[in-house]
């Protein structure tokens, strides 16, 4: 998708987010999102919360019983609330899809089904909504304790792993993700767990390349793209002082690129567990903004990830 | 099967360092050897390792630079044997013979290349080699976590194939045994809980699952596949109402590669509050392996854990 609204300067924190998201819905009404599956408490709490923050209009489709009875469970009155009745995951999530598409809902967003699932559904050829060729990934945005910007990191949670073409295009997306919250020089450090490139490890050459040709100037002007680097050489300037490491993304990343999805996937759990980060999921490339919440994340976390493709969604002009 | 190792379960950083204390306390203090040791990063370590009476110290290297940088960090030269080596090669080498005739019972790499200590290590002649695989075992004190955790392998085996998965399951065992833990409980880490037919992995962490249940992986309690979070954080399996004895508790988790294991363990160690040790098991001897960027309390604290593991592997 085209973003409609840059913003017009570096957003460096998800409160920050949520102020220009609620700023938004203020604007131009609750965003109405379209929620495919989204029978449980885990999904219902979060959209109760963003819907009374009249940030949101929750569509539910799903199994209408089981929404009135988690609704009760929350202590929160079904009336008013929009839900349209359908009790096969499959088949709800190809409705919210299309009530997304046909322009009755701005937000798709994930409910009880597995990612895996879910993106079976969307990506089916059928549907035509990625043109051959094009590349759809995840990207978390992270707001860390200690760091004075948000953090991006891509894949946690949809493509495997890609060739290197492949890796351009979703590096590609990532970047115009970043510009979208302002950030007009990006930094991207390419994940690896040496700064050496070795043989040994495809990974770090893959890398190596991809750094050569952001300075060959192949990447838009401005941005900057460094790899291998290790975690602490991407992010600690302390470590970088410690090593002499001469790049011009090490210490200072935005973007943060790994090689393979399970990398990302720990990474992201790490941080959001054991390091108290809070965190905003989106997929990047798509048509339209998808909302994916992860169950590991408290659920007052979701209103991140709903401000985020709020800003996604853009102005309604 | 399991016998129990009768070690207290040390919980800290500060816990491994005492245990390495009461060990040096027994009888002679453990020496470490260093080799090519003349870096001011791997000698600031080794002098408070002495300082700390966490171990002694054989260093290997250019004499020359190693003696003033003693000084430099508040040692006396009387306190270290300092033998003078001309080049890398030489370091190892003699590292490695002494290690081998027993007159260190570990040893540290200082300012060579890994693979130039390891050929020496693996050389047949010097009696350190071992059958199994070596690998990297990195302990950590991450604060939101209620016990230490053992992060296995971000620092050595690239890309493990199955049968090497379980040789790094057993080193990682090893080192949790000597942390006092007589049944670890080890994670195999998956993006997902479930097993699933695209990825391999999945399959991979069931079979060492079921491998565990069997009795062919010893002293542990394995599960997998395990997503992170479920690993270390009850309340994303309370959400799944996942049974497992692992789940939110492990004190191992196993990565699917060198990038995956070192990237979580740095993550911790950043954002974490998570003070490190790493240490290379599989030799005779652990190997401990510190990295330039590192803290000098975590350097200190690698050699800690390289004491500990070392008597483990003596006494067991």
């Amino acid at each position: 998708m085209e973003y409609r609204n840059i913003i017009d300067h570096p957003v460096r924190s998800l409160d920050e987010v949520c102020e220009l998201a609620a700023e938004q819905a203020r604007q131009y009404g609750p965003y109405r999102v379209a929620v495919a599956a989204g029978e449980t408490i885990m999904t219902l709490g979060p959209l109760s919360y963003g819907r009374e923050q009249e940030l949101i209009e929750p569509i539910l489709v799903g199994n209408q019983k089981q929404i009135y009875a988690s609704l009760e469970k929350l202590n929160v009155s079904p009336k008013g609330w929009q839900i349209i009745n359908e009790k096969d995951h499959h088949r709800a999530t190809k409705k919210a899809i299309n009530m997304v598409t046909s322009g009755l809902a701005d937000i798709l967003m994930r409910g009880k089904l597995l990612a895996r699932d879910f993106f079976q559904v969307l990506l089916d050829p059928q549907l035509n909504l990625r043109e051959k060729g094009d590349m759809w990934n995840n990207v978390v945005v992270l707001d860390v304790k200690g760091i004075d910007r948000l953090l991006f990191l891509t894949d946690c949670a949809m493509v495997v792993n890609t060739d290197l073409p492949g890796r351009l295009k979703l590096i590609k997306n990532a970047l115009d993700f970043a510009l979208l919250l302002g950030i007009n020089e990006p930094k991207v450090a390419l994940l690896a767990a040496v700064e050496a490139v070795t043989p040994g490890m495809p990974v770090s050459l893959e890398e190596a390349v991809i750094a050569k040709m952001a300075e060959r100037g192949q990447f838009p002007k401005g941005v900057e793209i460094d790899g291998p680097l290790s975690l602490d050489l991407s992010l600690s300037p302390k470590s970088v002082a410690k090593k002499k490491m001469k790049s011009p993304v090490a210490g200072k990343a935005d973007i943060l690129v790994v090689n393979d999805i399970s990398i990302g996937n720990v990474l992201f759990k790490a941080m959001i567990t054991l390091c108290g980060a809070h965190s905003a999921s989106t997929i990047v490339g798509a048509p339209f903004p998808i909302i994916l919440t992860s169950r590991s994340e408290d659920p007052e976390n979701s209103l991140n990830s709903f401000a985020l493709a709020i800003l996604m969604a853009g102005s309604k002009e | 099967m399991t016998e129990k190792a009768d070690i207290p379960t040390l919980k800290s950083m500060d816990d491994i360092h005492q245990r390495a204390r009461e060990i040096n306390s027994i009888g002679e203090p453990y020496r470490v050897a260093v080799a090519a040791a003349h870096d001011e990063a791997v000698m600031e370590a080794v002098v408070a390792a002495h300082r700390e009476g966490i171990a002694n110290g054989l260093l290997f290297g250019h004499a020359a630079r190693i003696n003033p940088m003693i000084e430099q960090f508040g040692g006396k030269v009387g306190d270290f044997r300092v033998i003078n080596t001309n080049n890398d090669e030489e370091s190892a080498t003699k590292v490695a013979e002494s290690a081998g005739r027993g007159e260190a019972s570990l040893i540290m790499k200082g300012i060579l290349p890994t693979s130039r200590l390891l050929k020496s290590v693996l050389n047949e002649k010097y009696g350190l080699r071992r059958r199994g695989l070596l690998s990297h075992t990195a302990v950590l004190s991450p604060e939101r976590y209620h016990k230490l955790l053992a992060v296995t392998d971000g620092g050595m085996v690239i890309k493990p194939t199955f049968d090497q998965k379980v040789e790094i399951i057993r080193n990682a065992v090893l080192v949790s045994r000597s942390l006092g833990i007589d049944v670890p409980k080890v994670a195999i880490l998956s993006m997902v809980d479930q097993v699933v037919n695209s990825f391999n992995e999945t399959f991979e962490a069931a079979a060492l699952s079921k491998m565990g249940q069997r009795g062919q992986i010893q002293s542990c309690d394995i599960d997998g596949p395990m997503s992170f979070d479920t690993a270390v954080w009850h309340k994303s399996f309370e959400y799944q109402g996942m049974a497992s004895s692992v789940a939110g508790h492990a004190d191992i988790v196993v990565a699917g590669s060198i990038e995956q294991g070192n990237i979580l363990a740095k993550s911790l160690t950043i954002f974490g509050g998570a003070a490190f040790g790493g240490v290379i098991i599989g030799a005779n001897v652990p190997i401990s392996l510190v990295s330039r960027a590192d803290d000098a309390i975590n350097k200190m604290t690698s050699i800690a854990l390289a004491v500990v593991v070392a008597h483990y592997l003596k006494t067991r």
